[in-house]
């Protein structure tokens, strides 16, 4: 089997990508590794493709596209599905990545539990499971990786056929305990421990990578992915790369201000968007209301009382649906600030927070943006919402992985 | 070291890319989840492509010790899953029909009855001849809410016109063409077994030159994010799907202490939520 661990050739940038590694490339000497990346995402954005439209699409030769795909067959990442007519009259076979032989692995460190997934390389889930755990509790490496072993053994999927694990976590608040730093420095030790790649990365950004991944967005999107959660983080994909910044923050959505004299922010800022959009603001602001406190089931859980509220509000309980739309707007008002910043044109909404009520979220912020989106005149912005937006996170840290493995280039070394 | 947490095995058989398109499993999971968390048990849901990898997963768990309790969904009448669970010993539940349990604990929705409630819904509306885009025939809660279609259309002097998809997308605009070329006539209304067949069906009528709600009411069982922001905005057969997970988890708890419980645990009613797809 080659060499496509995530750990080794992760670290390269776009440019290295055109110098073969040569070693585990050996037989591909015309067209390096950010070829077969190349096709692998041409591959799976087109879903089903000929090699001949892979060579419009791609500017690699024939030749190249031959033995490329020929490599990707044999390592059970690509496979041949049938043929179509052609107007040449010769039947022309299509390609697709094939879903079910390697896996990814993603564990999302949340509150109070730790979700892990397991995806195919479509990013289909096969498996997931939420393992309680205490409060903000960072697990040492050796509880890690024996959750790590549990739950793969449970779905009996092979060692070998598993490319790595990614963990990720809410980038933490300015001077909290610093889960990133823990995360990374955890990293070698789990990697030594369960023998296969780990990456680390921050849970909105990984969302996006997901959202990309499995709903075959084209590298050539600019795209952009908003986690809705009990905080609010954002993630970027540009050119088929998830954008990383310079550590672990980027796309910190929720810390865009949205009033300068705003409400205070733990952060240092005033009127993050946080502080009025999240969840937990809109929980918040529920139970301000005396009316729907009478009405729904706001005194349990914070998740159980946005899901209530959730609920009424899209079965037509009016100040249920008002609270809502609120948080949406102010979520608005953010959303343009990122989409203008970076001249978005598709962007999809996930998180917990847009399971039951994304409807009205992804309404209002149509509305909004089409009217103060910068460049609603020369291109349109696509605003669509998540398939599986309660593990969005999840499932986007297995894609990582997923990435790294059959597509690498982009997917950074996670700050060894 | 800390104690290993219990562990809950749930399996779905059916395509991992149907799962993602299914907001019921992932709301019911999040019920389960919001019972069992804090009880210190967790969740594992595996999804595997057909009927025997769930039997080989059940065999798998039990041998292995792997879990300490499952929830059954999907059942078939006479379903051989139920006899596997007790021969192996893992206390179990039944999301379904008790007809289906042989004396398992159950979490019971009452299919029959809602689906003769979508019917009367357009029975008074007026509709006479109405569509029933349903689920795979194998399962019981499909059979059931077919069967309660069939009573309240025949008690009514309704005709019913139906066609069986597999609940995706693309199924759902094939079965509403059978439906809508049906020799007993063109429904003025169709109602569907989930959310995304009814998606599909949207396409299909419109293909066919027909608008919705004017020529063709929908009606969606399962309302989500998706029914909301269809155009129209789709009525929707609405279920609180997260508090029959919830019901789910305090039954499989219960089962886990005492494995004798034959408890049936209702379910609260579905109701429709009208929104721009029936007049």
């Amino acid at each position: 089997m080659k060499d496509r661990r995530p750990g080794t050739v992760t670290a390269e940038s776009g440019e290295q990508e055109r110098r073969p590694i040569g070693m585990a490339r050996r037989e591909t000497p015309a067209a390096g590794p950010g070829s077969r990346a190349l096709i692998v995402d041409v591959v799976r954005s087109a879903v089903t493709i000929s090699r001949g439209e892979l060579a419009d699409k791609t500017g690699l030769t024939q030749p190249s596209i031959s033995i490329i795909v020929r490599d990707l067959i044999a390592d059970g990442i690509i496979h041949e599905i049938g043929s179509t007519g052609s107007t040449s009259g010769r039947p022309r076979k299509l390609i697709a990545i094939d879903p079910a032989n390697r896996f990814g692995v993603g564990f999302h460190l949340g509150p109070d539990t730790l979700t892990c997934v397991a995806i195919d390389l479509t990013g289909g889930v096969v498996g997931r499971e939420v393992v309680p755990r205490g409060p903000r509790d960072i697990w040492p490496a050796d509880l890690l990786a024996r959750r790590f072993d549990d739950f793969t053994a449970c779905l009996d999927l092979p060692r070998g056929r598993i490319e790595g694990l990614a963990v990720v976590a809410p980038a933490p608040v300015p001077g909290q305990p610093d889960t990133a730093t823990t995360l990374s420095l955890l990293r070698a030790e789990l990697t030594d421990r369960i023998g296969v790649p780990v990456l680390v990365e921050n849970d909105a950004a990984a969302a996006a990578l997901g959202e990309f991944w499995s709903r075959r967005v084209s590298r050539d999107q600019t795209f952009g992915c908003v986690y809705l959660s009990t905080g609010i983080g954002a993630g970027l994909v540009f050119g088929g790369a998830l954008h990383r910044g310079a550590g672990f923050d980027a796309g910190e959505l929720g810390h865009v201000s949205i009033s300068y004299d705003g409400r205070p922010c733990p952060c240092g800022n005033l009127g993050c968007v946080e502080q009025y959009a999240s969840t937990s603001a809109t929980v918040r602001a529920a139970r301000e209301d005396p009316g729907l406190r009478a009405r729904l089931p706001l005194d349990g859980s914070e998740s159980s009382a946005y899901d209530a509220i959730a609920r009424a509000a899209v079965n037509g309980d009016p100040a249920a649906y008002a609270v809502l739309d609120q948080a949406a707007v102010f979520l608005s008002m953010a959303a343009t600030s990122m989409v203008n910043l970076l001249d978005l044109g598709r962007l999809v909404l996930t998180g917990p927070g847009v399971a039951l009520a994304g409807s009205i979220y992804a309404r209002r912020l149509r509305t909004h943006l089409s009217r103060t989106a910068h460049a609603r005149h020369r291109h349109s912005l696509a605003v669509e919402l998540s398939a599986q937006p309660r593990d969005a996170a999840g499932i986007g840290a297995a894609a990582l992985v997923v990435q790294a493995a059959i597509a690498p280039g982009h997917t950074p070394g996670a700050a060894a | 070291m800390s104690q290993e947490p219990q562990r809950v095995g749930l399996v779905l058989a059916r395509a991992s890319q149907v799962l993602g398109e299914e907001p019921f499993y992932h709301e019911f999971i999040e019920g389960l989840e919001r019972v069992l968390t804090p009880a210190g048990v967790s969740l594992l849901v595996k999804v595997v492509t057909d009927r025997a990898a769930e039997t080989a997963t059940y065999e798998q768990w039990a041998e292995r010790k792997q879990v300490a309790g499952v929830m059954l969904v999907d059942l078939s009448p006479d379903d051989e899953r139920v006899p596997l669970v007790r021969r192996l010993g893992i206390p179990a539940v039944v999301l379904g029909d008790p007809s289906t349990a042989d004396g398992l604990p159950t979490v019971w929705t009452d299919d029959a009855g809602f689906a003769r409630d979508a019917v009367r819904f357009l029975a008074e509306r007026g509709h006479t001849v109405v569509g029933h885009v349903s689920g795979p025939l194998l399962f019981a809660h499909t059979q059931l809410r077919r069967e309660g279609a069939e009573t309240e259309a025949g008690e009514r002097g309704l005709t019913l016109v139906t066609a069986e998809g597999d609940y995706s997308q693309e199924s759902g605009r094939q079965a509403t063409a059978r439906v809508l070329s049906h020799a007993a006539g063109r429904p003025t209304a169709i109602v569907y077994d989930n959310d995304m067949m009814a998606l599909g069906g949207l396409d299909t009528i419109r293909d066919r030159g027909l608008r919705v709600p004017a020529d063709v009411s929908v009606v969606a069982w399962d309302d989500s994010a998706q029914c909301q922001l269809a155009v129209p905005a789709l009525s929707a057969m609405s279920h609180d799907v997260g508090r029959i997970g919830e019901l789910g988890g305090g039954a499989i708890l219960d089962a886990m202490r005492d494995a004798a419980a034959a408890t049936v645990y209702e379910a609260p009613k579905a109701q429709i939520v009208e929104r721009e797809s029936t007049t």
